[in-house]
């Protein structure tokens, strides 16, 4: 059987409304639809700007090329990382009580309130110092720093995903799965993981999203050298830099196309886990 | 055997107890009292998933007081079911065998085929006990409060426990029901003679249910 729509219902809950209730949703559908149409205008915009062959000649040259390799292994690989240590310390955060929790909060969030050039001045400043100058050379403005900062990103991204869906998990079944025989790691990863998968695909995605796109502390920690520490984000700036715009345009549709791409599978993977059950 | 010697439990807040009883080898014993009397606290913690202050707890003749909750071999039933929620209705009720077969890591890796073969032909008994049957692939999600006891239920008879703990089991079943399960739980306790400790709100279940009563003060 079929329902139709009848007028005074609000589909989605099914709750009657009043005749005058549409007002906040014109205001609030009015709000969300221009933002929605400035961020299209902006990639329209880009993409009008340059053609297929263009994009097909710069992706043919050989730094390009380059480039796309070091970002997408340097960002998947960060990412991988980030995703081991992201969920420990979510882990501390959500799970236990200790004086200077919210130190610890804090100290998380500085790569989010830290300027992007600032954060890569840290890095770089970091690996003067007494303890780390001995490899300094093999990191600093070499592919390890490229990995770094990306680390630093993706771990600064990933944790308050994983910290909230950590937090909204009910910890009986964890706890009660003790009386079944469990030891506490191997409840954490029965009861708990599982129900972590649709926030752990986003936060890999949204870490690995993030990365690719780093520019700033890239810059200053990692330099941006053709063949050695360039990646989609210096490519762009490098093309800027000589005046060839509309590389340096193609070079950005690459990375959007990339970024769109990875962000659409992971919400896809994300609903149909939901579909399945899975969630905190 | 389940004996509670002078035990006071942390709750968080508040402490309770101390509590002594016995409930002898093989016994259905009902715990009462009013709310907030520490029932539940203290089905908890012979669980092992409270923190003893003081006192000792004895399982068989085994003071089991400093035991991990997983060493006890005890089946516990809580007041709301507490359901593995991204596990269907089978893996839940396979959830101890599964935990048991020392296979934690791979999910789907049974002990020997021969093994599992015997293990899902468990669950079929036990579904059909449970009424269960045409909900095994189903998530708890999908379950009503009274189907997700059953569960509870089925999860807890499945290991044949020699202890078994019982909070409030069939306080979202209708009557039918729960006559249904008071008769399957002294089936089972007929044939795998088990020691109960029953908390009901239920004052009916004193006399008709139960070979003794512990009544807790408030």
């Amino acid at each position: 059987m079929t329902t139709s729509s009848s007028p005074g219902r609000d589909e989605s809950s099914g709750v009657s409304s009043r005749p005058k209730d549409w007002i906040p949703y014109l205001i609030v559908g009015t709000l969300a639809g221009a933002y929605v149409i400035l961020l299209l205008a902006m990639v329209v915009a880009l993409a009008t700007y340059t053609s297929p062959p263009a994009i097909l000649g710069v992706l043919a040259r050989a730094e390009i090329q380059a480039s796309i390799g070091l970002t997408l292994v340097s960002s998947t690989a960060a990412t991988a990382m980030a995703m081991v240590f992201s969920l420990a310390l979510a882990i501390v955060l959500s799970r236990f009580e200790f004086p200077g929790r919210s130190l610890l909060d804090a100290i998380l969030d500085l790569p989010h309130v830290m300027p992007p050039l600032v954060l890569g001045l840290s890095l770089l400043v970091l690996f003067q110092t007494m303890a780390l100058r001995p490899i300094a050379a093999q990191v600093v403005y070499q592919a390890p720093a490229v990995l770094l900062a990306h680390f630093v990103i993706a771990v600064s991204y990933a944790v308050p995903v994983l910290r909230s869906a950590l937090h909204q998990c009910d910890v009986r079944p964890e706890r009660f799965a003790l009386t079944l025989g469990c030891s506490r790691a191997s409840a954490f990863w029965l009861v708990t993981v599982p129900r972590l998968r649709a926030a752990m695909v986003t936060a890999a995605a949204l870490a690995w999203a993030r990365c690719v796109g780093t520019f700033g502390p890239l810059l200053v920690f990692a330099g941006a050298m053709r063949h050695r520490t360039e990646v989609l984000a210096t490519s762009i700036y490098l093309e800027l830099n000589v005046g060839d715009l509309e590389s340096a345009v193609a070079v950005s549709m690459v990375l959007i196309t990339l970024s769109v791409c990875v962000l659409t599978g992971s919400r896809l993977l994300g609903l149909r886990q939901r579909r399945q059950g899975v969630r905190p | 055997m389940i004996q509670l010697e002078t035990l006071i439990v942390d709750a968080g807040k508040q402490q309770i107890g101390p509590v002594t009883f016995q409930v002898p080898e093989g016994k259905h014993a009902m715990m009462v009292g009013p709310s907030g009397a520490g029932k539940t606290t203290i089905v908890e913690a012979i669980a092992g998933l409270r923190r003893v202050i003081r006192g000792r707890i004895l399982l068989g003749r085994v003071d089991v007081t400093a035991f991990h909750p997983a060493d006890r071999a005890l089946g516990l039933v809580p007041q709301d079911a507490v359901l593995m929620p991204t596990q269907t209705v089978r893996e839940n009720l396979l959830f101890g065998v599964r935990v048991s077969s020392g296979k934690w890591l791979g999910w789907r890796t049974p002990r020997t085929q021969r093994g599992w073969m015997h293990w899902q032909e468990r669950v079929c008994e036990m579904s059909d006990q449970l009424f269960l049957s045409d909900l095994l692939e189903r998530s708890p999600d999908e379950l009503s409060g009274g189907q997700k006891q059953r569960v509870a239920l089925g999860r807890a008879l499945m290991m044949r426990p020699s202890v078994l703990l019982l909070d409030e089991p069939f306080a979202a079943l209708d009557a039918a029901m729960r006559s249904r399960m008071e008769s399957l739980l002294d089936e089972h306790r007929q044939r795998h003679p088990c020691t109960i400790l029953h908390i009901s709100h239920d004052h009916d279940d004193r006399g008709r249910f139960g070979d003794l009563v512990i009544e807790l003060p408030a």
